[in-house]
């Protein structure tokens, strides 16, 4: 039974190691364990989405079977992730050194969370249980998402641990050396309520929607603004932090004037002009200005930022090419006034009628409710859509190209980068998360990255190798060759050491023999390897004398 | 401050968020809440707002219901109590000295006391009346009420819409579209019924 029992126990602790490093191991890259913690957050939010669902008849009567479905769907995910930590707890360096690592991660807040927000669930399937309570307790699901924060809570305090409290907001809201998970976190929030309130704002226009759920839409905006409004004041408050801006005032009022905080202040003020100002202007208007809210997710994709920088590089090119568009515009509305008015004064009424006519046809657009009846209005429309394909094909061909350049630079940025980091041989975990970070803003892949990192070591290797060699030539040592690079090759090392030897000898013959003999002689002073090597190289020095 | 901190369970770690703080890091946690309590306070103002909006449409619903009974009611020749809002019939007699019904007589009795209606008030603006003409943002009472509009039927097209003026006569087959003057004095619309 025992001889059996042995290769059973075996077989389970190498499963339970496996499903640890699988889905819960934080350490080992390239496993599953950012998919099932993202996929549990998910999980999280879809059911606080439907908690919210449920309490809206219109949505929850004609689908409650669905409801249930994702209800019992959610329970055994739940069910199966808190069988699954409590299965892996021997593994977990938290409960490993415990005495029951079970039942100390069954004892752990997270676990008991985890536990309550699932066990009722079933009791209540035994028990006669109020099913409102039951449904009250989904809310407790809220707290499983602690688990993803709170070390990120941890880990940020650590790292900001002596600074300002002004600074810990700066590094909260910006991405800093020292911002870490927590930042990301609060990215995520803010690009997730973004989101929300866009939709929020699309869905409040379509009255069949909002005639039913409009009390929600309002909730739903207050909520927004109460973030917005916070992400605002501490992004302006911490903004001395920032080199940019570092006077408390006008660097606050610079940043202020930046394009990204004059976004984010209007994603909030419609809010408060029309609470407060309603009843002295029309400001129903406002109401769609909270769709800018979606030009604060700008911010955090770095393709627009590259856009933004294209504009303004290329912005002299384009003003011209702008210029010779209006031109060309003013020319043909003038002249299809001049040939049609008569024709049709109803339609060519005037001359800001034929400009719409002409910026009309100029873009290929054509919507054919003004067109040209006499023959020379008919020729300018031939020659106006013809100029029209090249004219708008300018400043798109223009715009294409520079954006290709500016990928180029910041490839060729990245390049430079990454030689500097490999300076000293080695790429370390911070510089390949940073190396990882730039190549997702450029939208590199893997294997693009991967070829541009052999492309760099290649190079620096070259370099590397054209230096010993130089070195080699001249007899004169150049710096040290990493240790690394020499592993990998052995005619460089072999190179290398002669090199040093040399050395050693040339010190040997220009030092005072008997002191050197004296000193090697203390074994305080050197090792038995070092006495041997030194002893030999005097014994040689002696010899060629 | 630390002892208390740590005696009602606040962590080490937790004290760390307010490490070297100065009197312009509370001054900003106090404009922090401030604008939070500003948020809160003004969005419930919004919400009730909301909730009242809510429950007019709960009302024109209601209303809806009472004109399709009615309706139903008149067809069917069965006596009604709103006397007032009996649609008269196309050509039965119209301008030989046979009185027809106009809209002012049967709103105004739907809404006055002791009318179906007589409980009903403008919610958003209690001192203006339930109903009105037409949703106009240069007049502030007319946010709240109800709008009716008369809709003549277009074949070949939407139906065209005009305001139910006071002294409409009542035609039996009249549509009417019903109409919440919403707080920004935009038009939410309720139902439609047929007279």
């Amino acid at each position: 039974m025992n001889l059996n029992s042995a290769p059973i126990s075996s077989l389970n602790l190498r499963i339970r190691k496996r499903v640890y490093d699988l889905f819960f191991n934080a350490h080992i890259k390239n496993n599953y364990h950012h998919q099932f913690e993202h996929f549990i957050t998910y999980m999280i939010v879809l059911n606080m989405a439907g908690l919210v669902l449920e309490h809206i008849p219109i949505i929850y009567e004609s689908r409650q079977n669905l409801f249930h479905l994702f209800d019992v769907f959610s329970l055994g995910v739940f069910t199966a992730e808190y069988i699954l930590r409590l299965y892996v707890a021997p593994e977990d360096p938290a409960f490993h050194s415990k005495k029951i690592p079970r039942l100390a991660f069954f004892k752990s807040p997270f676990a008991l969370i985890d536990l309550i927000s699932i066990l009722p669930f079933y009791l209540g399937a035994f028990f006669e249980a109020d099913l409102r309570v039951l449904r009250a307790l989904r809310l407790l699901r809220l707290f499983k998402l602690f688990r993803a924060v709170t070390p990120a809570v941890h880990h940020f305090l650590e790292q900001n641990k002596h600074k300002s409290f002004r600074y810990k907001i700066y590094a909260l809201v910006n991405e800093t050396p020292t911002s870490g998970e927590l930042h990301h976190i609060f990215d995520l929030m803010i690009v997730a309520w973004v989101i929300l309130s866009v939709l929020s704002v699309i869905f409040e226009s379509v009255q069949s929607v909002n005639y039913y759920l409009h009390s929600e839409f309002v909730i739903l905006d207050i909520m927004a603004v109460a973030v917005f409004s916070t992400e605002y004041l501490m992004r302006i408050y911490s903004s001395p932090e920032d080199p940019r801006f570092k006077a408390w005032f006008t660097g606050r009022l610079k940043n202020a004037t930046t394009p990204n905080s004059i976004i984010d202040l209007l994603a909030i003020l419609p809010f408060y002009l029309e609470s407060f100002l309603h009843h002295l202007f029309d400001l129903r208007f406002l109401r769609v200005f909270r769709l800018m809210r979606l030009l604060k997710l700008a911010r955090y994709s770095g393709a627009t930022q590259s856009l933004f920088i294209v504009i303004k590089r290329e912005w002299p090119v384009m003003k011209a090419s702008a210029f010779i568009m209006m031109l060309l515009v003013m020319l043909a509305a003038c002249l299809g006034y001049l040939f049609e008015h008569e024709a049709q004064p109803d339609k060519f009424e005037n001359i800001p009628q034929s400009i719409y006519w002409s910026v009309i046809t100029l873009a290929s657009v054509g919507y054919g409710d003004i067109s040209p009846v006499t023959p020379a209005g008919r020729a300018i429309t031939i020659v106006l859509a013809l100029l029209g394909i090249g004219i708008f094909a300018i400043p798109a061909a223009i715009l294409s190209s520079a954006l290709s350049d500016q990928l180029r630079i910041d490839r060729e940025t990245m390049m430079d980068e990454l030689y500097h980091m490999l300076e000293d041989g080695v790429i370390s975990a911070e510089e390949q998360e940073l190396i990882e970070a730039e190549a997702k803003r450029l939208h590199l892949s893997k294997s693009e990255l991967d070829r541009l990192l052999e492309k760099a070591k290649v190079q620096m290797g070259l370099d590397q190798t054209a230096a010993a060699q130089v070195a080699a030539g001249s007899g004169v040592v150049s710096s040290e060759l990493n240790l690394e690079f020499l592993s990998k090759h052995p005619e460089l090392a072999a190179e290398q050491l002669k090199i040093t030897i040399s050395k050693l000898q040339q010190i040997v013959s220009i030092s005072n023999r008997d002191q050197l003999h004296q000193y090697v002689d203390d074994p305080n002073n050197v090792t038995p390897l070092q006495s041997e090597l030194l002893k030999l190289l005097l014994k040689n020095s002696s010899k060629s004398k | 401050m630390i002892k208390e901190l740590l005696e009602i369970g606040v962590s080490k770690k937790m004290y760390g968020i307010f490490y070297g703080m100065r009197y312009s890091d509370f001054l900003f946690l106090w404009v922090l809440f401030i604008n939070l309590i500003v948020v809160a306070y003004l969005g419930i103002g919004n919400h009730q707002k909301a909730l009242k909006v809510g429950q007019l449409q709960e009302n024109g619903e209601q209303i809806i219901a009472w004109f399709e009974g009615f309706e139903a009611k008149v067809q069917a020749g069965e006596a009604v109590t709103q006397k007032s809002c009996v649609p008269a019939e196309e050509g039965a007699g119209i301008g030989k000295g046979v009185k027809v019904n106009t809209w002012k007589d049967c709103v105004g009795s739907l809404f006055a006391t002791g009318g179906p209606f007589g409980d009903y008030s403008n919610l958003l603006m209690p001192e203006d009346p339930p109903y009105a003409s037409k949703c106009d943002k240069h007049e502030l009472g007319t946010s709240g009420a109800f709008i009716f509009e008369k809709m003549t039927m277009n074949p070949a097209g939407p139906p065209a819409v005009s305001p139910m003026e006071p002294n409409e006569k009542l035609m039996s087959g009249m549509n009417i579209r019903l109409s919440l003057c919403d707080t920004g004095y935009y038009l939410i619309k309720i139902g439609e019924f047929k007279l």
